[in-house]
């Protein structure tokens, strides 16, 4: 249903002469002609059966894993993170020894 | 010397600028008064509020600067919109920024984001109802998505001479998300109902995180192959996040990408809405269906919330149906708010957070059906 494109095309018949209306119908005609309400319906379904099939894949994913578990336990996670730098480049210094940094500058600087 | 004077005038925009421009002026103004004092969705706001002021200073023909005109540099940013090649890029980086964490401890909520996609196809009923052929009102349906690179995706498919209407109702009314939902919310639920408090989600293993984007995706895909482009670019960016191994990719996905795309996006998108061809009866439909299928969306998610309680033992609070149209965060925002109204100590964020991811993925099958059926 869903590779049905349609082919409709307001008319009018006049005078024995089919006429191009050029001009699209509306109301449930329109919805009709346009195979509306099967899309509707159809593109519905198949929207609830995806997240459905999702749902019942969830819930076997605890049990899958679990099973898994048995036979490849979860390692550490390697990352391509940068590696941690040394803390002796990088650690942050203390209030009371910035305050001591500071007043040894202090008496440095007044000779 | 005044025939140059004269000439030059009747180029400017004092001479060609018509009332109807003057009108998209105004509202490109308010759109960006909106970003900046209400914080209504500033990132898209501000773009695409701006790109309507500068799409509707008139050019005069040989200018090649608007753009519609072949080979103008905005012709060429809105290339990606035409195309439908910026919204795949913006699904990449909100997969790198998604935690599906609390879709995954709770599966069942992801039923209410496939609910939410009621609006899509009752508004493409609505449509069809109102004269627009078969593609437009599959393109002008998708609004109901709340979902805005979704919306701009199949319009651009679809029916591109709506792309900007479209395009313009979908991020309003996602902007407006705050102002709708609420009174919807009220009315279709008892007091009693927006008390109920929801388990703690459980912890979601790292495995489990890993697993889902493929699974989800091959799910998806075989259900709804015409949806691979959006929903492959979603779980690809989740992967990314996710893997542990492609940190830096993930990283750019979500930030410096999507930025760059939202602004090319919402920019080219404002400048497309040209007074002359924006502002049209076709346009006034299109936001009249747009509004009604947000409304219809909500209604949607929140009665089916109902309809799972008569079966669950352990109750949902039906707020949380709403944020199953996706508009990710601020619908499940939404619903903390309205929520904490009636109880403070109610937090209903991380529980509304799987309906509102599962209504991005449901949105996006949902463009993808519509797609397969009415695509040339």
């Amino acid at each position: 249903m869903l590779n049905v494109r349609s082919t409709h095309i307001p008319y009018a018949i006049q005078g024995g002469c089919m006429i191009l209306i050029g001009q699209a119908a509306s109301g449930w005609a329109n919805v009709s002609a346009e195979h509306g309400l099967g899309i509707a319906v159809t593109g519905m379904a198949i929207v609830f059966s995806a997240l459905v099939f999702i749902v019942f894949f969830l819930m076997s994913l605890p049990h899958m894993l679990a099973a898994l578990h048995e036979v490849f336990p979860e390692r550490e996670h390697h990352s391509h993170a940068p590696p941690p730098t040394s803390s002796l480049g990088t650690a942050k210094v203390d209030e009371a020894t910035a305050a001591a940094i500071a007043y040894a500058v202090h008496l440095h600087r007044q000779g | 010397m005044f025939e140059i004077f004269s000439d030059y005038f009747a180029t400017t925009a004092f001479y060609t600028m018509d009332f109807r421009n003057v009108l998209m002026v105004v509202i490109g103004i308010v759109f960006v008064m909106l970003a900046i004092m209400k914080d209504y969705e500033p990132l898209l706001l501000v773009p695409i509020g701006f790109g309507i002021l500068v799409g509707n200073i008139p050019t005069i023909a040989g200018m090649n600067v608007s753009v519609y005109d072949e080979g103008s540099v905005l012709n060429y940013i809105y290339f990606g919109v035409r195309q439908g090649i910026f919204p795949p890029l913006i699904f990449l980086g909100i997969g790198a920024m998604t935690d599906f964490s609390t879709l995954l401890s709770n599966p069942k909520l992801v039923l209410l984001g496939a609910a939410a996609q009621v609006g899509v196809f009752l508004t493409f009923l609505g449509a069809l109802a109102l004269g627009f052929t078969g593609q437009e009102a599959g393109a002008i349906g998708i609004i109901g998505g709340a979902d805005g690179p979704t919306a701009i995706f199949l319009a651009s498919k679809l029916a591109p001479e709506l792309l900007g209407a479209i395009a313009i109702a979908a991020y309003s009314y996602m902007a407006l998300v705050p102002v709708i939902q609420p009174p919807i919310m009220r009315l279709l639920t008892t007091r009693e109902e927006r008390l109920i408090r929801m388990k703690p989600p459980r912890a979601v293993s790292k495995r489990e995180k890993m697993i889902f984007p493929v699974a989800a995706f091959l799910i998806c895909a075989v259900i709804a192959p015409g949806a691979i482009t959006l929903i492959g670019m979603l779980f690809f960016g989740n992967l990314l996040k996710e893997s542990m191994v492609t940190e830096r990719l993930a990283q750019t996905a979500r930030t410096a990408m999507i930025d760059m795309v939202t602004i090319l996006l919402g920019f080219s998108v404002g400048a497309s809405t040209q007074a002359q061809t924006f502002l049209t009866i076709d346009s006034v439909k299109v936001f009249a269906l747009g509004a009604a299928s947000f409304a219809v969306a909500t209604a949607g998610g929140l009665l089916f919330a109902k309809l799972m309680n008569l079966f669950l033992t352990e109750k949902i609070n039906p707020l949380v149906g709403a944020a199953g149209v996706s508009a990710v965060p601020d619908s499940a925002r939404v619903v903390q708010t309205v929520g904490q109204q009636e109880d403070p100590h109610n937090y209903l964020l991380m529980h509304a957070m799987g309906p509102n991811v599962a209504g991005v993925i449901g949105s996006a099958v949902a463009a993808g059906v519509l797609l397969s059926a009415l695509g040339g």
